[in-house]
């Protein structure tokens, strides 16, 4: 009998093993495909920053205007589109925004630069660089998270 | 006694085993269907965004469902749906299919959106499911894919 019971145990055991495995393997498939929505979509509101800095003149209604004069950083903001143009044009509105179950966020940041034109890794408002935003996007859900960042300039 | 005792622990035994097989091979199968779909959505965003961000102009032959793109070297590589299935035609190359036979892609859309009068972005987006004819919950999988790219022909 004792014989018995220490097969069925192994049995048991081995089963759970192997059920662990492939529940952790759908898990992961289900983490790549959000991560790789999130991407696509962080990626977006890259580029559509980038098209709405290319439209919009820097310094009167452009980037510079997003982080507020006495702040390093600004409050966080999404992509719209203003539909009263045709094509379209991209605005940038306060808020986070929803998409399905994700959370989109694109927050400007003040850039400084050192003696040799580097931009600095903690901002220095000495050395501010007015023509210069650092734009983070994130995106959101259950906990996890797809950052981007990049550096915006006024290029003309 | 002993084999009555036997026999029910074998038929436990061979009942969970036959779950056991059964569920796995479900999982497999979601396991693969999941990973096609996604790649099948992956690879025409990366080739489009990269061909969107390369180009010269977007043509005017351009509609929603039908994205045509002047190259830099003056040539045109234009993406559409037939078939439920998504193709890339360059002028001198017969057509690609970008998605494979195992999946169909829905509601493909290309938006222009230009902010400044030069240089446009293109929003992109499109589902792909698997092609589930007998409504199986393993062959379930749907992506969808939406991303934005800004020419850079300054």
């Amino acid at each position: 009998m004792i014989e018995i019971l220490i097969v069925v145990a192994i049995i048991i055991i081995s089963f759970s093993s192997l059920v662990g495995v492939i529940s952790y393997s759908l898990k992961i498939s289900n983490l790549i495909k959000k991560t790789g929505q999130a991407n696509n979509l962080a990626q977006e509101a890259m580029e559509g920053v980038r098209n709405f800095r290319d439209g919009t003149d820097w310094n009167t209604d452009g980037l510079k205007n997003y982080v507020p004069v006495s702040a390093t950083s600004s409050d966080p903001y999404h992509l719209e589109l203003n539909n009263n143009f045709s094509p379209p044009k991209w605005a940038l509105a306060t808020g986070t925004e929803s998409i399905d179950s994700l959370t989109r966020a694109i927050i400007f940041e003040k850039v400084s630069r050192d003696g040799e034109k580097n931009i600095e890794e903690i901002y220095n408002s000495v050395n501010d660089d007015p023509d210069t935003r650092k734009m983070i996007v994130t995106v959101t859900w259950e906990g996890k998270e797809v950052r981007l960042i990049t550096y915006l300039t006024n290029w003309r | 006694m002993e084999i009555l005792v036997y026999i029910g622990v074998l038929s436990i035994i061979v009942l969970v085993l036959s779950f056991y097989i059964v569920w796995s091979v479900h999982s497999t199968n979601k396991l693969k269907t999941m990973r096609e779909v996604f790649f099948n959505a992956r690879r025409p965003i990366e080739l489009m965004t990269h061909e969107i961000r390369e180009a010269k102009s977007i043509s005017p032959t351009s509609t929603e469902t039908h994205l045509s793109l002047e190259k830099i070297d003056g040539s045109y590589i234009d993406f559409y749906l037939a078939s439920s299935t998504l193709y890339q035609q360059t002028e001198s190359e017969a057509e690609m299919a970008l998605t494979s036979n195992n999946v169909e892609v829905k509601d493909l859309d290309f938006k222009t959106i230009a902010t400044g009068t030069t240089t446009p972005s293109v929003k992109i987006s499109f589902t792909v499911d698997y092609k589930n004819p007998t409504n199986r919950p393993e062959y379930q999988s749907s992506f969808e894919a939406t991303t934005t790219a800004s020419l850079r022909s300054y």
